[in-house]
């Protein structure tokens, strides 16, 4: 048992001292394993307590899903020996990266939902949180008059212990007016945020790739170009921000496609082993409309993918390419559009290539 | 400077004391460090005016505890009335003006006046001396932090330059005790190029030491290297033994890197000190050098780079990015030169700095270029280099994980192969990319079920002998969408091998959780598990060597009705062989099958 514990904590020092990606997961997910061979439940609980975040801000989030129905049934098994507030908060993340599983019906999240809110009114807080799940959530299930309404909802309430912090609010509320097409609105809401007034983890790092192109739109396109490497830099090492490497090339292919050209080949493999399929398909699309962008126009470019990747024998033929990534990406599209019941995610990507292609 | 500017606001000053010490600096201990600036400026402004001015700081300390009294003097350019006027006037305007300048780059006189304010963190009333070198009379100014002060000329005229005193409020004592001032000063001073000196219970020292050569022109400092060394031990307080020389382009900045003489965490602070126009402006600079600089720790000068309002860090700018990026720069030219003309040298870094070395070079092809021959790596050969694997001029295969790895190690060392272990950190990721940078090496990415490739099939009459008991077994493992295989392979004394590809250890893991998890979580675990399930990719491998004998009477001998106990029994041992966690389905199974080999054995005992 003492062997156990020597390397349970040595696993678990090593990973705190990594950055939240792919390593510090290996070292982790090695932890857990060891407490549950050593039937050692606490061990089990803290190394997933890690693993859900790790997942949820390092770009693995069924890794945290799963992580998290199991602490949640410990904690139901066992109320008194775990902390509840941050189990408690951590189911936002996680609820937040289901949606992103065309294979989840929309019943299982809607149960979901109910689940958060019976579990956080039960924690003594408000329904605000549960309204701005409902928000982001019917967001990225492509409802958005729903989404409204339950952004009015929620803006009725006051802040409590699970709200998110302002930055996150204020970030989701930008996406909010951004896809409901208020460029203008969304740019000037976005200040605090641009300014640096409001930030937190994951922002601004989530909320600048989105500005690109509407600045773009606007005609502010200096401010765009000085944005863009800059708002990189934050994310780039983080494969939590998949969809916003796809932002960064939708952007750059229409304002200088060869410079996007690096972040695809950088990009391009770690995304194509992603988990989430929402995003990967964010990715594929803007990928897409790269290629499609540099053959329409005629530039000569190569691609270099490492001889790993799944897309290493099309490195050459682009126009095959590009055919596969758009097939992929729809393929997906198709699957989210049929559980969540509309035609958006495929109407998206049809627009997306038309304006970034 | 002309005032435009009809209106002023008229600032509560007791306000603006309170802000500085409670937001804008650190600590109340910055006011030696702002007495120290206005002084160094001093001294600057009159050296432009005379180049052969020899500048001096000295500061005084009489009495003790609540009686302490601090005395700082300069023999720099002094201040005329009208430039005690202007900066109290500067003091008076709002900040809006000139935004956030007003701490800032301002102009000497508005930096002066800031400087002093800083004082009233530490005393109630502040006392001036000044007597400006261009002539004038000598000026005594007194202030209050309730704002009201008093100008006075004085009869007699001073030598030029400026005097401080500050009487201690209660209970700041502690910053007017000799050990302190002497530490600060010289912590904040270090780098002066003229001397402060320090007097104190009737003693006087001298703080500050020559300013050697080679911090002004790092390219010096491989001449005098234990000298370096030690310098480096006194400002930072750690016992190097190598270093490297920085220098930006503009030659505006530069300094000392030493690298540390032990292994660091990646995620550890990075605590550089740096001096501004050679006064200490941070020791927790951590954004001066590029992140993977994290295997050394900096003595820093610069004089291009904008401070932020407390003057304890750099603006995140242009400027910045440039200087960054250039200091980076000069650690790799160092390192590349090392791996040229001093391999030891390098050697020896690297094995320190192994993970971070490892971490930039997953960045930067052109450091893991550079770098790739020495960096350690762990295989079925030993602890070895890359340069040392390289060598071997075998296939390199590498596992994706460690649990890959600690899987087939036995088996392949058993068939020599030579595999890397992947699985620890950035190995993996720099493995595959090592045919970018060496095009033409065989390196391959080792899967659980490649190693069957070394494995050898039954010839056909072996295949038919034991096909019935194949598929029994097959059969057995069904419900744990496992699949056996039939195999001869080394080392025998190894009966059987699990291997997981990653969509089966995906859906593994799904189903463990889905046992532990509430309702809501349960269904959506099997939504997500459920669309696994049906790919053949999905199940894992149980390969059971027929060079084993057990397996081998198992399989080929008379039939027995134990034969499915027994399978689920080996399926149960790999597992645990392989470091898998068990399910409770498998548990149970393993203890089932326990129960049941001792009742066997009984029975065996019986029929004796």
């Amino acid at each position: 048992m003492d062997h156990f514990e020597a390397e349970f904590e040595d696993l678990m020092t090593e990973a705190y001292g990594l950055p939240n990606g792919a390593a510090k997961m290996a070292l982790l997910e090695r932890a857990a394993e060891l407490a549950d061979l050593a039937g050692n439940i606490e061990a089990g609980y803290e190394a997933r307590e890690e693993i859900v975040e790790v997942g949820s801000f390092g770009g693995f989030p069924l890794k945290a899903i799963v992580a998290y129905s199991w602490q949640l049934g410990q904690y139901d098994r066992n109320p008194e020996a775990y902390e509840a507030h941050t189990l408690h908060w951590n189911y936002k993340w996680v609820i937040d990266d289901v949606p992103s599983f065309p294979d989840v019906p929309a019943q299982q999240i809607e149960s979901l939902l109910e689940d958060l809110r019976r579990r956080y009114r039960e924690y003594g807080v408000s329904d605000r949180t549960y309204w701005y799940y409902r928000f982001r959530i019917s967001m990225y299930m492509g409802d958005l008059d729903k989404a409204g309404e339950y952004l009015n909802e929620f803006r009725k309430l006051k802040r409590d212990a699970m709200s998110d912090c302002s930055a996150c609010e204020l970030d989701e509320q930008v996406r909010y007016l951004l896809l409901t097409g208020q460029d203008e609105a969304a740019v000037k809401k976005a200040q605090p945020i641009v300014k640096g007034r409001q930030r937190c983890a994951h922002v601004p790092h989530a909320t600048l790739p989105f500005l690109l192109l509407p600045l773009h739109r606007l005609g502010r396109t200096e401010e765009a170009d000085k944005l863009q490497p800059e708002s990189y830099k934050l994310i780039r090492d983080n494969l939590t921000f998949v969809h916003e490497f796809g932002e960064h090339i939708g952007y750059l292919s229409i304002v200088d496609p060869q410079k996007a050209l690096p972040l695809l080949e950088r990009h391009l493999p770690q995304v194509e082993g992603h988990e989430d399929p929402l995003n990967r398909m964010m990715f594929y699309w803007n990928a897409a409309a790269l290629l499609q962008k540099l053959i329409r126009t005629g530039e000569t470019f190569v691609l270099n993918l490492p001889p790993s990747s799944r897309f290493y024998d099309l490195a050459d033929n682009h126009d095959e390419l590009r055919h596969k990534l758009e097939t992929e990406a729809f393929a997906i599209a198709q699957s989210l559009d049929t559980r969540n019941a509309n035609t958006y995610y495929t109407e998206y990507g049809k627009e997306l290539l038309k304006e970034r292609g | 400077m002309s005032d435009s500017q009809e209106y002023r606001f008229q600032v509560n000053l007791s306000g603006m004391i309170d802000i500085l010490s409670n937001h804008l600096y650190s600590s109340p201990r910055v006011f030696l460090r702002e007495l120290l600036q206005n002084a160094t400026d001093a001294i600057t402004a009159r050296m432009d005016l005379d180049p052969s001015h020899r500048g001096e700081v000295s500061v005084e300390l009489a009495s003790h505890g609540a009686d302490a009294t601090l005395l700082m003097q300069d023999n720099g350019i002094g201040l005329t009335e009208e430039d005690v006027h202007e900066f109290l006037a500067m003091i008076g305007h709002s900040s809006k003006r000139n935004g956030t300048e007003l701490l800032g780059e301002t102009s000497f006189i508005g930096r002066f006046g800031i400087g002093l304010l800083s004082c009233f963190m530490v005393s109630d009333e502040i006392v001036m001396l000044t007597q400006s070198a261009s002539g004038g009379p000598s000026i005594e100014w007194r202030g209050k932090p309730d704002g009201t002060y008093t100008i006075r000329k004085l009869e007699t005229s001073l030598t030029p330059g400026t005097k401080v005193y500050l009487r201690c409020k209660p209970e700041t004592d502690f910053y007017f005790e000799a050990e302190t001032v002497e530490l600060d000063l010289l912590h904040y001073g270090a780098l002066l190029p003229y001397p402060i000196r320090l007097s104190a219970g009737g003693r006087e020292q001298r703080i500050n030491p020559e300013v050697p050569d080679w911090i002004v022109r790092p390219d010096l400092a491989h001449g005098s290297p234990d000298e370096v060394l030690r310098f480096g031990e006194k400002m930072l307080g750690e016992r190097f033994r190598d270093f490297i020389p920085l220098r930006t382009s503009t030659g505006r900045t530069g300094g000392i890197a030493y690298v540390l003489p032990h292994a660091v965490n990646l995620n550890a602070n990075r605590s550089h000190k740096v001096y501004l126009k050679r006064m200490l402006i941070s020791e927790q600079a951590d954004n001066i050098l590029p992140e993977w600089a994290f295997f050394v720790k900096c003595l820093i000068w610069t004089d291009e780079l904008q401070p932020t309002a407390s003057r304890e860090h750099f603006y995140e700018n242009e400027q910045l990015e440039r200087v960054r990026g250039e200091l980076g720069e000069a650690i790799r030219d160092a390192l590349i030169r090392m791996s040229e003309q001093d391999q030891a040298r390098l050697r020896r870094i690297v094995e320190l700095h192994a993970l971070s070395m490892k971490n930039l070079a997953v960045e930067d092809d052109a450091f893991y270029r550079m770098i790739h021959r020495w960096l350690p790596f762990e295989s079925t050969y030993g602890h070895k280099t890359l340069g040392e694997l390289i060598d071997e001029e075998q296939t390199l295969y590498y596992t994706a994980t460690l649990d890959h790895y600690r899987q087939l190690r036995h088996v392949a060392s058993a068939q020599s192969m030579l595999v890397v272990n992947g699985g620890y950190i950035y190995e993996a990721e720099l493995l595959e990319s090592l045919t970018r940078i060496l095009p033409g090496i065989d390196v391959r990415r080792l899967l659980p079920e490649d190693v069957s490739l070394a494995f050898t099939d039954l010839n056909p009459e072996e295949r038919s002998a034991t096909l019935q008991a194949a598929r029994t077994a097959d059969l057995a493992l069904q419900r744990f969408r496992c699949r056996i295989l039939l195999k001869r392979f080394k080392p025998e004394e190894l009966p059987a091998l699990f291997t997981l590809p990653e969509e089966a250890a995906t859906l593994r893991s799904i189903e463990r959780a889905s046992e532990e998890s509430p309702q809501a979580f349960a269904s959506i675990l099997g939504s997500l598990g459920g669309s696994l399930q049906g790919e053949a990719s999905s199940y894992s491998i149980l390969y059971l060597n027929l060079n084993n004998p057990v397996v081998e009477r198992l399989f080929t001998g008379r039939s027995t009705s134990r034969l499915n106990t027994l399978v689920e029994m080996l399926y149960a041992n790999a597992l645990m062989m392989g470091h898998y966690p068990m399910s409770r389905s498998e548990l149970a199974l393993m203890n089932k099958g326990i129960l049941s080999l001792i009742d066997w054995s009984m029975e065996s005992e019986k029929g004796e």
